[in-house]
């Protein structure tokens, strides 16, 4: 991403947002505040802080250098902060300069830091040159020892309240109040007791009568004491060991839960997305098929009934005309014949019978005279006629109404094909609809699957980034769990054996002790022997006492971090546990969730942890007594709000704007959610400052190009 | 059957302005057919397998609306395969109907022409058909330009045009 | 913190009644002032005193030796 140009934003009190999508510039935002302060921006590869000298060029835009005519480019972030009691402003400037040289660019070694001071009713700014007074401002501004829990990135949630390190509880409740005037003292009465106590033991030495048992005795002591010395290194390093093997056993067991989670998302999204693609091509298919019934189903006549009708209106006319015709014929003829046959016979009609008449023509003889008659005479013609001829009367019927074609049979299957075809398009509309209901299911069935392919692969690469579980480490994670467990086992029972031993050598070194006491002619001084006494009494004060104010001030940050934790949750049903500070064998305090009965709840998921850090380090500031830290500075972070759904994103903005007179949010999570970032824009509950949206100027896909890169800065409010 | 089958011999012709949009929606593009699968070619919004399937779509469609439109003289056109192996030949049958009923040609003096005649009168069937058919071609062009996104985004277009 | 509030702070502890030094609930609200016949409690004074002011080590030892030596 690239900020080349000038760019502004203006903050105000409430809680201030710039939401912008992953890639798109948040965390360079960050590294400016930073880097304008104090010189240096964090590699989140390396996972360490770097100076302008180490990271130089990489801190000046491609695009500017690109562009620049003359061979100078200058980088620089510029931040105002206001001084509202004392109504000035405090503006910290850091530059960087670079130059081209050919095809090279290369940067200054060194960043120039400008400070300058101005009223703001004067607007005259006066440059502040002295250092140190550039150092008492930059600390006034943001003071040391609240920082890492004010300006902080997601990635270091981590490591700020990792208090894995034996100071860094320590660091945070001296930030609440001063402890460590307690370590002081006690590190007093240590050296007091310890030295009284070899006061008290040179002086039984010196006392003893048997020197030669003394020495004897002295010599086993010495022994003793050396391995005591021994054995209380091994036991640290015991609980050390244990300490970071149960810590990392509960990470694992945690991851595990995420695990099996990937796992479950996994196979689900591979059955859905089975299952969609099944869908899909069934859907495929019975678009096809649609086309296809075009004409199998005769859908394409649809409407055309009136052609049928309009057809066979003409066929009927012809059938009608042919009819007609025929039957004319047929009268006339009949007609023409029927007077033939009364013009040419004596006899009524059928006498004789056919079959009589039939047999004289064959026998060429008339029967009744007897008289030859051969065939084609005249004779024979009368008998002939005789017989009623219907075939005759056909021919000459089919001869009269010969035609040149006869299209007959060819029509009358245009018609009947198309009464049947009539048929089908009575009922094409309810077969088209029915089919397109089908489609239609399916057309759902497919989105519906989408959506969820979709929402299930979201939060499939939600849970693989957050948790930093590939599907490989998933796989590996319960015999790193066992592995893990096996060592724990293992130091814990290293650390048995040495408490035991040490429980033991100390016992002899009483004895010890009692028998050089034995040798001792006369009386040790009193005041030596109370001087002892009291000195190692105070010891043992000292330590009790600094517990119990260490304890009070765990107690107060505890309740503190409770509260924001709850307000967090607030709406949340399946919300449980109390954030308790608990201390580990490494001696060190981990920031834990415990249910009713102080019992740790195990297999919590990646963001419940970090609302239980966030809230812790917003304890650290806010519980501060009698301090206004979080109306005088300001809180800045691009917390990693994702990992808590939405319903969390919102509440950690209502307790952040509650708790911070301002603050400086980085956000992806209201990039793409449109509906959270409306709340974010309208819940009366958050107290809003300005809310910003910074896309790139050119689409994805053309990023490759760095020369044309620009940010877009937009107010939403 | 011997006047059907006749008219069945004849290679209807559509105009060359035409023959872009048929392509678009037609997935064979000139007797390749099984080359796509028909998925495939669905994709890429082609309704009709083959180029006679839209071409009875269109004649019907005028036919339906009693929309025919003279081809004049001259014009570019291009010929494709006999009606005869048009498929189904149900609906080929059916529209050959729809042209006779359309026609005006006297059922029964067509049976008292001379040969020569008879085959005038078919030429003229024919010519009917591709009329009917143009009329069916210019809905469809006038749908598109008054509705671009009508067969570009709509999958049922053609089932929908059955409406119009 | 006042030297007074830590004071105080080590005084409420269990321990210096458990050890006989104080009563119960006398170290309760006591004052820099208060309980100065006890060695105790002036014990507790010079480690306050001395880690306040950024005393050595040495030097610290040494007030303490003044105060409780005796020869």
């Amino acid at each position: 991403m690239c900020y080349a140009g000038e760019n502004r934003f203006d903050f105000t009190e409430g809680m201030n947002v710039i939401i912008g999508d992953n890639g798109y510039g948040k965390s360079k935002l960050y590294d400016a505040f930073y880097w304008a302060m104090y010189d240096e921006c964090y590699d989140t590869n390396e996972k360490e802080w770097k100076k302008t000298r180490l990271i130089g060029n990489s801190l000046i835009s491609d695009k500017a250098v690109f562009e620049s005519s003359d061979s100078l480019v200058r980088a620089s972030v510029k931040l105002t902060f206001k001084d509202i009691a004392k109504d000035c402003q405090y503006i910290v400037e850091r530059i960087l300069t670079g130059q081209k040289k050919g095809q090279e660019f290369i940067t200054d070694t060194d960043s120039v830091e400008e400070i300058t001071y101005r009223q703001i009713a004067g607007m005259t700014g006066k440059l502040i040159t002295s250092p140190d007074e550039v150092d008492r401002i930059k600390k006034k501004v943001l003071p040391d020892n609240i920082r890492p829990y004010m300006w902080f990135q997601g990635e270091q949630v981590e490591s700020i309240i990792d208090f894995g390190e034996r100071d860094s509880l320590t660091q945070a409740i001296n930030v609440l109040s001063n402890i460590s005037r307690f370590d002081e003292i006690s590190e007093v009465a240590d050296a007091w007791g310890e030295s009284a106590s070899d006061q008290y033991h040179r002086k039984v030495k010196s006392l003893s009568t048997d020197k030669d048992s003394s020495d004897r005795l002295e010599g086993e002591r010495n022994k003793i004491v050396e391995r005591i010395t021994l054995l209380e290194k091994d036991l640290r390093q015991y609980k050390d060991n244990l300490g970071t093997a149960e810590e990392e056993t509960d990470k694992l067991v945690n991851k595990q839960e995420e695990a099996i989670q990937i796992r479950e998302l996994d196979v689900r999204r591979k059955g859905l997305e089975q299952q969609l693609t099944q869908t899909v091509e069934e859907e495929q298919f019975e678009r096809v098929d649609l086309y296809q019934k075009m004409f199998s189903r005769r859908w394409v006549l649809k409407g055309s009934a009136d052609l049928v009708k309009a057809y066979n209106g003409k066929f009927s006319a012809y059938n009608d005309i042919k009819i007609t015709k025929r039957a004319e014929a047929k009268a006339r003829i009949e007609a023409e014949n029927n007077i033939i046959k009364k013009l040419q016979t004596r006899l009524p009609v059928n006498v004789p019978e056919p079959h009589n008449v039939e047999k004289m023509l064959r026998l060429e003889r008339c029967l009744v005279c007897n008289r030859e008659a051969e065939e084609g005479s005249e004779a024979w013609e009368a008998i002939r006629q005789l017989l009623s001829e219907p075939d005759n009367d056909l021919q000459e019927l089919e001869k009269e109404l010969a035609t040149n074609h006869n299209f007959e049979s060819d029509f009358r299957r245009l018609s009947q094909h198309g009464y049947a075809m009539e048929q089908d398009i009575h009922r094409v509309d309810a077969d088209i609809k029915s089919a397109l209901r089908r489609l239609n299911r399916l057309d759902k069935r497919r989105r519906s699957l989408a959506d969820d392919v979709e929402k299930v692969n979201n939060d499939y690469a939600n849970l693989v980034t957050e948790s930093a579980i590939d599907g490989e480490r998933a796989k590996r994670l319960l015999s790193e769990l066992q592995a893990k467990n096996e060592f724990a086992n293992r130091f814990r029972a290293n650390l048995t054996r040495a408490e035991i031993e040490l429980e033991r050598k100390q016992k002899e070194l009483e004895e010890i002790d009692a028998k050089l006491g034995d040798l001792v002619k006369g009386e040790l001084p009193a005041w030596l022997e109370e001087k002892k006494k009291l000195l190692m009494d105070f010891r043992d004060l000292a330590q009790s006492t600094r517990e119990r104010v260490f304890d009070k001030l765990v107690k107060q940050l505890e309740d503190e971090a409770n509260k924001h934790y709850r307000q967090m949750m607030q709406g949340n049903l399946s919300a449980q546990g109390i954030i308790k500070l608990m201390e580990s064998s490494k001696g060190n305090y981990m920031p834990r969730l415990v249910d009713g009965e102080g019992n740790p709840l195990m297999q919590l998921n990646t963001g419940n942890i970090i609302l239980i850090k966030l809230s812790t380090i917003m304890a650290i500031i806010s519980a501060r007594q009698g301090s206004r830290d979080t109306d005088l500075y300001t809180l800045i972070t691009d917390a990693p709000m994702s990992v808590f759904g939405e319903d969390y994103t919102i509440g950690f903005c209502k307790t952040v704007s509650s708790v911070y007179r301002q603050s400086i949010i980085m956000s992806k999570e209201f990039y793409k959610n449109e509906t959270l970032r409306r709340q974010l824009l309208t819940d009366s509950e958050i107290n809003l400052g300005k809310v910003y949206m910074i896309t790139p100027s050119i689409a994805e896909s053309e990023r490759s190009n760095r020369n044309s890169l620009s940010t877009n800065i937009k107010a939403l409010n | 059957m011997e006047l059907i089958k006749r008219l069945k011999e004849r290679e209807p012709e559509y105009l060359e302005r035409y023959h872009e949009m048929i392509l678009s929606f037609t997935m064979e593009q000139g007797g390749k057919l099984g080359t796509a699968t028909e998925s495939a070619s669905w994709e890429q919004g082609k309704y009709f397998t083959r180029r006679y399937e839209i071409y009875m779509y269109a004649a019907l469609l005028g036919l339906k609306k009693d929309y025919r439109i003279e081809i004049p003289r001259g014009t570019d056109k291009r010929k494709f395969i006999k009606i005869g192996s048009w498929q189904p030949s149900e609906i080929a049958d059916y529209i050959i109907m729809g042209l006779f009923a359309k026609s005006d040609i006297d059922l029964k003096t067509l049976e008292d022409m001379e040969e020569d005649e008879v085959e005038k009168e078919l030429t003229k069937l024919r010519s009917l058909l591709e009329e009917y058919a143009n009329g069916g071609f210019d809905l469809i062009r006038a749908k598109k330009e008054e509705d671009p996104a009508f067969f570009s985004e709509n999958e049922n277009c053609f089932l929908d045009l059955l409406d119009h | 913190m006042t030297r007074e509030q830590i004071l105080r702070l080590y005084l409420e502890d269990e321990l210096l009644v458990q050890k006989g030094y104080l009563k119960e609930g006398e170290g309760v609200d006591a004052k820099w002032a208060d309980h100065r016949n006890k060695k105790i409690v002036e014990v507790i004074k010079f480690a306050i005193e001395g880690v306040i002011n950024g005393d050595s080590q040495t030097m610290m030892t040494r007030k303490i030796n003044q105060f409780l030596d005796k020869d």
